[in-house]
């Protein structure tokens, strides 16, 4: 995979989930799309968010000085461990709301609640933190002054 | 409680003149009632200086002459009331008769009626139109009122005191405006959310009349050292988010006249909760007692952490909130003072009765005199109550146990709140009492007419017969079915109970009207 496409993924992943899930905690809290209250939700908010604009941060203050002296080279990273970790981040979170979304059915006996919905995010945000978030410091390098 | 103070106080200047004149009466002994055939004749008098003592006599002296006020009393000696006093049970009047003996005897007749009724001492007063009740009777008034006040912190010396009292308010004056049954300025009552409007007092006032042989509990506010604010501070902070707590058992008032014979003594299990006003960000006005507001009337309040009680079902699941709270801490601009409970031993007998009933009444006047009729409305009342509230939104269903007479109870516990809709579920309960006032002879209905809310007084009549009817509903939601504990219901979520319970009672009422084939006027259904 080429460090161009590698960064565009990156750029795009953090920025498309920080706007769809913080849209997400912050629109539908307390509906049956997200049955958490207003507190649980901005809990969920503080777990994930803030990681993810962070890294946004990182990669936008980077294309503002942007050196695309190496973009057509091909990264040293493998492509597997450049797409899957994002992808699964947000699955586990995906999942994670169809579970709460599904156990708040009065027949349902799934056991997930509130509580197992902020751990699945925790486990996002680390699964995140074990992975991608080394690439981005690595693609995505603060420029020496 | 005025009334029935004035109406002691004439008791008691009746029964001094009396025994003034026969001295077989001054030996005895309290507590020791006379046998119920003693009859005894006190004083002919017109009363025509009532200032304040709506007692009807206007109408009384109209009437023709050998007019007789029968009083049944009972003779007590209470600290707490300055000594031996004379405690009215029942009281009943004739007129009209041809002899002052018929009189005497539909008057004893009349006060053996009602079901506060206890076998003692009957009183006569006769009544006719040569003699004045003089101001004096006002002036002793006061008099025995500050006695009173005096005895009271006299007998401080003998409280459990939990902490050093040096830095505390006035603790007296302040346990006295809480035990004279201080209940604050209505208008300015303070709100724990939008519909749950609190005054500060004693939370659950009624123990003292439930188990009338207990220590009185009063409690006043100690500033706090400054090293230690910032501890309580942050103790207080956590506090309101703990629940219920401090569960006890208390008897079941018994002086209300239930329907049936009560066997046995009636308990109910109470719980405390406490709750976080943020008195000054949220602009709230709140009335203290005047001991209390004046130590603090060159301070700001800022905070204030309040305690009340809520009676609770034997799982533990509340059902009725009481409107009066304490004081748990106060912070102000100068600092933070911390409630301090006191408990003084019982040296005597204290009884006092309040109960607010609210909501809807149904006009029963026309079954004044038939017991069965009357029975009929309560069941039909019932289950038009349950019938409603089973429906949706509420769709709660009834608690199959046994109830403390004239209560139903109905939970929806565990399941979607059909109210708040999706994905809110919640855990409400109703609690329906009914409470008769009967006729105008009965002193204890028309007190707790006088405390009924929500219909306007012009609209009751003192010679009617009403049903009062309360509902209190205590309601927690959580969003999801798994989430670990229920919480209050924010602003909009009462709103939305508010109006499902109204539309609910106001149906029922409505179709128990329909039934009874009485005309709603209002509130008030006028049964024909």
């Amino acid at each position: 995979m080429k460090n161009r496409i590698a960064r565009r993924w990156f750029g795009l992943f953090f920025l498309f989930s920080a706007f769809f899930i913080g849209a997400y905690l912050l629109i539908f809290a307390g509906t049956k799309y997200l049955p958490l209250s207003q507190d649980q939700s901005s809990d969920c908010f503080k777990i994930i968010i803030p990681v993810l604009i962070g890294q946004m941060a990182i990669i936008f203050q980077w294309l503002s000085t942007t050196n695309n002296q190496d973009s057509e080279e091909l990264s040293t990273l493998p492509a597997w461990a450049i797409v899957l970790p994002p992808i699964l981040s947000v699955l586990v979170i995906i999942l994670a709301a169809i579970g709460l979304i599904a156990a708040n059915d009065e027949n349902s006996t799934l056991k997930m609640g509130p509580e197992n919905f902020k751990q699945a995010l925790t486990f996002s945000v680390t699964l995140l933190n074990a992975t991608a978030i080394y690439f981005v410091a690595k693609l995505f390098p603060k420029k020496s002054t | 409680m005025k009334k029935t103070a004035f109406f002691l106080l004439i008791l008691f200047c009746s029964f001094t003149t009396y025994a003034q004149n026969n001295d077989s009466l001054i030996g005895l002994p309290f507590n020791m009632a006379t046998p119920d055939s003693v009859v005894k004749e006190i004083v002919t008098a017109e009363i025509t200086n009532f200032r304040g003592f709506d007692f009807k006599i206007d109408s009384f002296k109209k009437k023709k002459n050998h007019k007789v006020l029968a009083v049944n009393y009972e003779l007590m000696n209470s600290a707490l009331a300055g000594g031996p006093y004379y405690y009215l049970n029942t009281w009943g009047a004739a007129w009209e008769y041809s002899t002052i003996e018929e009189a005497k005897k539909k008057a004893i007749e009349e006060v053996k009626k009602p079901s506060t009724y206890r076998p003692g001492t009957i009183l006569f007063l006769m009544i006719d139109d040569s003699l004045n009740i003089p101001d004096e009777l006002f002036d002793n008034y006061k008099k025995l009122e500050q006695e009173i006040a005096n005895k009271d912190k006299r007998k401080f010396q003998f409280a459990n005191k939990t902490v050093p009292l040096n830095d505390a308010f006035d603790l007296t004056k302040f346990a006295v405006d809480v035990q004279n049954g201080f209940s604050g300025n209505r208008g300015d009552s303070i709100r724990l959310n939008p519909y749950f409007p609190v005054r500060i007092g004693y939370p659950d006032g009624k123990q003292d009349y439930a188990d009338a042989c207990q220590d009185r509990v009063f409690y006043a506010m100690q500033k706090t050292d400054i090293a230690d604010t910032s501890f309580f501070y942050n103790e207080l902070r956590h506090l309101s988010r703990r629940g219920l707590y401090g569960t006890y058992n208390r008897s079941i008032s018994t002086v209300l006249n239930f329907k049936s014979e009560i066997k046995g003594r009636l308990m109910e299990k109470i719980s405390k909760f406490s709750s976080h006003l943020n008195v000054q960000k949220d602009s709230i006005q709140v009335a203290l007692p005047p001991n209390l507001r004046h130590a603090l009337e060159n301070e700001t309040i800022s905070e204030m952490w309040v305690e009340g009680t809520v009676r609770v079902t034997d799982d533990g699941i509340p059902l009725e909130k009481d409107t009066l709270v304490k004081p748990l801490a106060i912070l102000t601009n100068k600092g933070l003072y911390i409630s301090i409970e006191i408990r003084m031993p019982n040296t005597g007998v204290y009884c006092a009765l309040s109960e607010d009933f609210h909501n809807k009444i149904i006009d029963v006047t026309v079954y004044k005199k038939d017991e069965e009729s009357r029975s009929k409305v309560y069941s039909t009342l019932m289950k038009n109550l349950e019938i409603e509230f089973a429906k949706a939104p509420l769709s709660a269903q009834k608690i199959s146990k046994l109830y403390p007479p004239g209560e139903m109870w109905m939970i929806r516990d565990g399941l979607p709140s059909l109210v708040l809709g999706n994905p809110y579920w919640e855990s409400s309960t109703y609690t329906f009492k009914v409470y008769y006032g009967g006729e105008r002879g009965d002193f204890e209905n028309v007190y707790n007419r006088e405390a009924f809310k929500g219909v306007s007084k012009k609209d009751i009549y003192s010679e009617h017969a009403y049903i009062f009817l309360q509902v209190a509903n205590v309601t927690s939601t959580k969003p999801h079915k798994n989430d670990v504990m229920y919480v209050e219901v924010d602003k909009d979520g009462q709103s939305k109970y508010f109006k499902a319970i109204n539309d609910a009672i106001e149906s029922a009422v409505q179709h128990t009207c329909e039934e009874l084939k009485g005309n709603m006027n209002v509130s008030i259904c006028n049964v024909k």
